[in-house]
């Protein structure tokens, strides 16, 4: 019977990975997502089971059907994408606001010994704050509104795309630069083939982070200041009791966070061709 | 491209201090030596001898702490043109093939179109065009060393200075490929200075061999191989060509066995 359920369990989510890949055009590890899917359907029965059997509260936990009907209602009467789109404003915006600086002065800084040592104290002081721990700041000077909100979000995406890039940039090997100086290459040609291209692959890692956090900053002030969003949709059911949309808020976050993984693992394939990663 | 006459070197007490944590370190001291024009000069050494340290200075990239470095027949100490070949990772992994041996010519300012023709006409000649447009993660070690002479030669440098070009190969791609650069080196007539730790390597190859030892580096020796060209393998298994290569051994040999701790 388990072995039975194990199987069904498998084949239809491998299915959908199947057709997300297909659309996507990219190629899923199979051994190893295969476990892990039928691992995540196994636990959703379980809880489905436990929910039905009226072992645990179904108002605290309601049952993943429930959780994907309302998920379904939500996206057809247009509520769901509306909080999407304003979510999904603010995290652009606030990327680009932020990450766009924190690239470039993360390839001046690793590139620049003397910036870096002059600037680094201050990114050291600054990069532990809880970025969120702004908003009230940023809100008495900008207002309450998007401007705020995006602020804050900026200030979540600068530090790791800095961070990453000027490691980027140090990690180098030096024989690129004495290649480049031995053939006479001016600085901005030394900027263009080495620097660039040698610290993309970090730069890359740098705008996965900066992405993850800025979506994770982005529903956190929602919560204390927004009517739309993921983070507001989160906060309202506290005063509506419902808890359902918690959860359906939560999943459309995880199928975000999914679809920028890919997105940018796809960027990555195509920006750095001849970087291999080591597998295994 | 330009077409330049080979330059001569003359070095004079060249001294070169590294200042570490842990004090100073002598990497070259009193080094001098003469290279004429077109001749093909090797330097070997025990590894941690400083002859990688000497080709950089040659090349520009490090500045002595002491002594002079003159080029060409005027004396000039304004650094030629010269191009450096690395003994490995010395492609940009991130360009395709052509442009890594149009790279010199790009740094000349070169545009896109002509520097593409020009190492594309280069690679065809030695037979590299199918790889072209690849990444030199995709090429063996061999092929990729070979595109970097490529690119080193396509520059027409007064000087090549060749940094343990050949050490990464295994020992049947070697031999190949010192034959080829023996070739090349016939054709082209320029001034390289080329560094080894391998002695029969450098014996085959040079007009003129200098012997270093390290800590600090100085020039031990300086043996001149009296071996006709143009040259090729067989010429290996010639007496003169082991009689000498045992010397140079005899010279550096108690250096190698301090380095390993082992007493002779």
């Amino acid at each position: 019977m388990a072995h039975l359920e194990g199987n069904r369990g498998a084949s239809s989510p491998k299915l959908a990975y199947l057709i997300l890949g297909k659309t996507l055009k990219i190629r899923f590890p199979r051994t190893t997502s295969t476990a892990s899917i039928a691992i995540a359907m196994a636990l959703l029965l379980m809880w489905e089971v436990v929910v039905r059997s009226q072992v645990i509260s179904v108002f605290y936990f309601p049952a993943p059907s429930f959780i994907a009907k309302t998920f379904w209602q939500m996206l057809s009467d247009g509520t769901l994408i509306e909080h999407v789109q304003a979510t999904l404003f603010r995290l652009f915006a606030g990327l680009l606001v932020g990450s766009l600086p924190g690239l470039l002065l993360g390839l001046a800084m690793g590139w620049s010994r003397k910036l870096r040592e002059v600037v680094d104290p201050f990114i050291a002081a600054v990069h532990p704050l809880p970025k969120i721990a702004l908003l009230p700041l940023i809100m008495v000077i900008f207002g309450v509104g998007n401007t705020s909100l995006v602020i804050v979000a900026a200030a979540a995406a600068f530090f790791p795309m800095l961070i990453n890039t000027m490691a980027g940039v140090r990690h180098i090997n030096p024989i690129y630069f004495e290649v480049a100086r031995n053939y006479r290459a001016t600085r901005g040609k030394v900027f263009r083939r080495v620097v660039v291209p040698g610290s993309l692959p970090s730069i890359l890692t740098g705008l996965r982070l900066a992405v993850n956090t800025t979506l994770l900053v982005t529903v956190a002030v929602e919560m204390v200041s927004a009517h739309r969003g993921l983070g507001a949709m989160i906060w309202m059911t506290w005063n509506t009791m419902r808890m359902e949309e918690i959860y359906v808020a939560l999943l459309t976050i995880t199928l975000l966070g999914i679809i920028f993984t890919l997105c940018l693992q796809r960027l990555g394939t195509r920006l750095t061709p001849w970087h291999v990663e080591r597998s295994g | 491209m330009s077409s330049l006459q080979p330059v001569g070197v003359s070095a004079q007490r060249i001294g070169k201090i590294f200042e570490t944590r842990s004090g100073d370190v002598r990497a070259l001291e009193e080094v001098s030596f003469n290279v004429d024009p077109g001749e093909f000069v090797c330097i070997v050494g025990p590894s941690g001898c400083g002859k990688s340290t000497l080709l950089k200075v040659l090349a520009g990239l490090i500045e002595p702490s002491a002594g002079r470095l003159n080029f060409g027949d005027n004396g000039t100490t304004s650094q030629p043109h010269t191009a450096l070949v690395f003994q490995e990772h010395g492609l940009f992994p991130w360009l395709t093939v052509v442009d890594n041996v149009a790279f010199g010519l790009e740094a000349e300012g070169i545009g896109k179109q002509a520097r593409r023709r020009n190492a594309l006409e280069l690679l065809e000649q030695v037979g590299l065009a199918e790889f072209a447009h690849n990444f030199p993660h995709e090429l063996s070690v061999g092929m990729r060393q070979r595109a970097a002479i490529a690119r080193a030669v396509l520059v027409n440098p007064e000087l090549l200075l060749m940094d343990e070009p050949f050490s990464a190969l295994d020992a049947q791609s070697k031999l190949v490929l010192q034959e080829e650069l023996l070739r090349l080196w016939t054709d082209l007539q320029q001034t390289v200075i080329y560094v080894t730790h391998d002695i029969e390597e450098a014996v085959l190859l040079g007009d003129r061999v200098l012997v270093m030892s390290g800590r600090p580096g100085r020039i031990r020796e300086e043996v001149r191989v009296p071996l006709d060209r143009p040259r090729n393998l067989q010429d290996r298994e010639q007496a003169e060509v082991r009689e000498i290569s045992w010397h140079i051994w005899k010279v550096i040999e108690g250096q190698v066995r301090q380095n390993l701790r082992i007493s002779s």
